[in-house]
C-alpha cells in the first residue's frame, strides 16, 4: 500500500531547519546519548534514521521530479517506520546537545509530528486521547478543571491583581501538587503578592509535542488575556515544558510578543538568593543529587539556578550524576512517550534513578512536573531507597 | 613532470571527446544536482522566529561557502568534545579535500589562461598537496576501518554510504599511484617535492617491468583516477556528503556563547 503526499513538508520548518536534513553526516553520535535507545536497543527508532527518511520524503515532494510528474507515492511501511521513530521519543533532544553538526533535533521532531498529523498518520497509541481531553476539560488528563487549584494551601494568600502572576500547569496542578504547594509557599514566605488565573487552561504544550496544533493559539490566547487582565508583568513558571512552550512558542501563537516576562520558579528564587533576599536555614542530612530536567537545561538553558539553590542549604552533602547539565538522561515522561508507551518510559526514570543511586544519593532532587510524576511511578516497581523529591518542596521545608 | 596541460595529452586522441563529454557531464550533474538540494532551503517558513529566520537563499549560500572556513568546521571543535580519534579523521577530511581542491582550481584556472604555473607556487605546493593527498587517504581509510572492521557498538546506516565512502577512497588512491607513476624513476630529487609521490614511485620501481607496462598502467590509471574522481563529483549531490555544503551552517547557528564544550565520557557503560 501506498500514500500519495501531496501536502507540503516544509512550510512549518525554518531554513534552518530545512538545512538540518542535509547536513546530518550520519556520524552515530547521538546514539551512544539516547535514552530511548539505551531501553530498546532498536538503532532504527534513532536520530540519524528519522533525519534521512524524512529528508528522502522532502526531497521527493518538493524535487525536481515531484514538480514534473506530480506528488509521489510513499510506502506506508516507511512511513509508519517514520512515526514509530518519530513518537518513541521523549523530545529530551540530548541528541542535539551532543551533535557534531549542531542539529537542535528538540526543535525538530514536533515540526515532523505536526506534518504526521497532517497526514493523518499520527499522532501514536493513546496520544490521540491528548486532544480530546484538553478540549473538553482543559487539562490533557481529564481531570475536572474545578479541580484545578484543589492543592491551594488556605493559608496562602492570592492576589486579585499582581505583577506577579504564577501559572500552575497542568502536572502541577493534578500530578505534582507538592512542587506547586512548595512554589506558593515560597512565594508567601517572601511576602511576594502573586496572582493565579482561576481560569487558567493547559499552556498547549502536551498538544504542540505530538503536533496536533489546531487548538494551540485558543489555549494561549485564553491564557495570555487571563493573566494580562490581573496585571501580571512577569509570569512565573514551575514547570520546565510549560516554561519553554511560554517563551519559545506562545509569541508564534500568540501572534504578537507577550505582554509579561516568563520567568522560571527556580531562576527566580535564585534571583532573590543572589540579592540576599532569600535564606535556607535548615539543613538536610541526606545526599542530595539533581536531576536536570530536559526542558529547562537543554530547552530554556536554566542549568546553574537549581544548583545555587540547592548550594544554599547549610552544610548540604551534593553530588552530581554522571549524566548531567546539558547532558542529562531523560526521565522517559516527555515528547508523550509517556502515553503511547508508558513501560518504555517507566524502564527510562529506573535508569535515571540507578544513575543516582550509583553515586550514593540518598535523595534525587527534580525541578519538573513531569518527571515527579514519572519517578514515583517507576519508583513502585523497584526495591529502592532513594527519596525522589522536588526542589520547590523541597526549599519550602528548608526556611 | 608532466604539467596539468601534458597530463591530459595522455588521453589518447580518440578518446578525448568522450573524456571531456564525461567530465562536462559530471560537473553538469553536481551542479544541477547541488542547486535541486540547496533550493529546499529557501522554501521553509520566513516569520522571523528562530535562527537564520529571515534569511534567503544567497545569504544561505554564503554561509555555506564562508563558514567552511570556520575554526569550529576547520578544527572539528564540536568533534574532538565527542571523540579525539574522529576529530583527528575529520580533520584529515577538511585539510586534505582543501588542499586538493585548492591546488585543481588554481591548476585548472592557469591552465584555461594557457600559462604555466610560477615556478615559486608550484615548488611550495607540490609538497603540501602530496601531503594532502596522503593525510586525506588516511582519514578514509580510518573511515572505512571504523565502518566494516571496528563499528561502533551502536550504528545504523544504510549501505549507499558505504559505497560512497569506497569511492572517495578509490578516486584518492588512484591519484596518489597516479603520481607514483608519474614519479617512477625519478631520483631523488623529486623526493623534495613529491615524498609521498616519490617514495611511491621508488616503490614501484622496485617492481623492475618494461616502458610499455608502466605506461599501460598509467593510462588505465589515469583513466580509473578520472572515472572515480567524475562518478565522486557527479554523486555528492545525491548522497550524504552534500553535508560538506550544509554541516557548517547549522554548526555555527548552534555555537552559542554559554556552549560548554568539555570532555566527556559519552557512552553509559550499563546501557543495553
Amino acid at each position: 500500500m501506498k500514500t500519495r503526499i501531496e501536502l507540503s513538508l516544509v512550510d512549518n520548518l525554518t531554513p534552518l531547519q530545512l538545512i538540518a536534513f542535509d547536513a546530518c553526516t550520519r556520524c552515530n553520535e547521538c546514539l551512544n546519548w539516547c535514552p530511548v535507545l539505551d531501553v530498546t536497543g532498536d538503532e532504527r527508532l534513532t536520530t540519524p534514521e528519522k533525519i534521512r527518511i524524512y529528508g528522502d520524503l522532502i526531497r521527493a515532494r518538493h524535487g525536481l521530479l515531484s514538480t514534473l510528474a506530480g506528488p509521489p507515492e510513499v510506502e506506508n511501511a516507511l512511513l509508519e517506520r517514520l512515526k514509530e521513530a518519530l513518537y518513541t521519543c521523549t523530545t529530551c533532544g540530548r541528541c542535539g546537545e551532543v551533535c557534531e553538526v549542531g542539529i537542535n533535533t528538540q526543535q525538530l521532531w514536533p515540526a515532523m509530528r505536526e506534518k504526521l498529523v497532517e497526514m493523518g498518520i499520527g499522532p501514536m497509541g493513546a496520544q490521540d486521547q491528548t486532544g480530546p481531553l484538553t478540549a473538553e476539560y482543559h487539562n490533557p488528563y481529564g481531570r475536572p478543571h474545578a479541580e484545578r487549584f484543589a492543592w491551594l494551601p488556605p493559608d496562602v494568600e492570592v492576589a486579585g491583581h499582581a505583577e506577579i502572576g504564577f501559572y500552575v500547569g497542568c502536572s502541577g496542578a493534578y500530578v505534582a501538587q507538592p512542587m506547586v504547594v512548595g512554589a506558593v509557599r515560597a512565594f508567601a514566605h517572601r511576602g511576594i503578592p502573586f496572582t493565579l488565573f482561576p481560569d487558567e487552561w493547559c499552556c498547549g504544550f502536551p498538544l504542540f509535542i505530538i503536533g496536533e496544533n489546531e487548538q494551540v493559539a485558543e489555549l494561549v490566547r485564553h491564557n495570555v488575556e487571563g493573566f494580562a487582565a490581573r496585571g501580571v508583568k512577569k509570569l512565573l513558571v514551575s514547570c520546565p515544558c510549560c516554561t519553554f512552550m511560554l517563551r519559545e512558542r506562545w509569541p508564534e501563537f500568540y501572534g504578537a510578543e507577550l505582554p509579561f516576562e516568563i520567568v522560571h520558579t527556580t531562576q527566580f528564587i535564585a534571583e532573590m538568593i543572589a540579592a540576599g533576599q532569600f535564606k535556607l536555614t535548615k539543613s538536610v542530612s541526606d545526599r542530595l543529587t539533581y536531576h536536570d530536567p530536559c526542558y529547562l537545561s537543554r530547552g530554556v538553558r536554566i542549568i546553574d539556578e537549581p544548583r545555587a539553590v540547592i548550594a544554599q542549604i547549610p552544610n548540604v552533602d551534593f553530588v552530581e550524576m554522571a549524566h548531567c547539565r546539558e547532558r542529562s538522561r531523560c526521565c522517559g515522561a516527555g515528547g508523550g512517550l509517556r502515553r503511547c508507551d508508558p513501560a518504555l518510559s517507566v524502564e527510562m526514570a529506573r535508569r535515571l534513578m540507578a544513575d543516582a543511586e550509583a553515586v550514593g544519593a540518598d535523595t534525587l532532587v527534580i525541578d519538573c512536573p513531569a518527571c515527579f510524576e514519572r519517578m514515583h511511578l517507576a519508583q513502585g516497581g523497584m526495591v529502592t531507597d532513594l527519596k525522589i523529591v522536588d526542589l520547590m518542596e523541597l526549599v519550602s521545608q528548608l526556611f | 613532470m608532466q604539467s596539468l596541460f601534458q597530463s591530459f595529452s595522455v588521453i589518447p586522441s580518440p578518446w578525448r571527446v568522450p573524456f571531456y563529454a564525461a567530465g562536462i557531464l559530471a560537473v553538469l550533474l553536481a551542479l544541477g544536482g547541488t542547486w535541486a538540494r540547496v533550493r529546499l532551503w529557501g522554501m521553509g517558513r520566513k516569520d522571523g522566529r528562530g535562527p537564520l529566520a529571515d534569511a534567503g537563499l544567497g545569504h544561505l549560500i554564503w554561509l555555506s561557502l564562508t563558514k567552511l572556513f570556520s575554526t569550529d568546521c576547520l578544527f572539528a571543535r564540536r568533534v574532538f568534545v565527542r571523540s579525539r580519534w574522529r576529530g583527528w579523521m575529520v580533520i584529515a577530511f577538511v585539510w586534505g579535500s582543501l588542499a586538493l581542491a585548492a591546488a585543481v582550481f588554481l591548476s585548472t584556472g592557469f591552465y584555461l589562461l594557457n600559462r604555466a604555473m610560477p615556478a615559486g607556487l608550484d615548488q611550495w605546493a607540490s609538497p603540501v598537496l602530496d601531503a594532502a593527498g596522503l593525510i586525506l587517504l588516511l582519514g578514509l581509510l580510518a573511515a572505512l576501518a571504523r565502518r566494516y572492521l571496528f563499528p561502533p557498538q551502536r550504528w545504523i546506516s544504510v549501505s549507499a554510504d558505504g559505497a560512497l565512502l569506497i569511492l572517495f577512497t578509490l578516486a584518492v588512491f588512484s591519484g596518489l599511484l597516479l603520481e607514483g607513476l608519474r614519479l617512477a624513476g625519478s631520483g631523488w630529487e623529486a623526493g623534495l617535492r613529491w615524498p609521498v609521490g616519490a617514495s611511491l614511485g621508488a616503490a614501484l620501481n622496485w617492481l623492475n617491468r618494461q616502458p610499455e607496462f608502466w605506461e599501460r598502467l598509467y593510462l588505465a590509471t589515469y583513466l580509473a583516477h578520472a572515472g572515480f574522481g567524475f562518478s565522486l563529483v557527479a554523486y555528492v549531490p545525491f548522497s550524504k556528503l552534500f553535508h560538506l555544503f550544509a554541516a557548517q551552517i547549522t554548526t555555527s547557528a548552534a555555537r552559542r556563547a554559554s556552549f560548554n564544550l568539555t570532555l566527556r565520557e559519552p557512552h553509559d557503560e550499563n546501557a543495553h
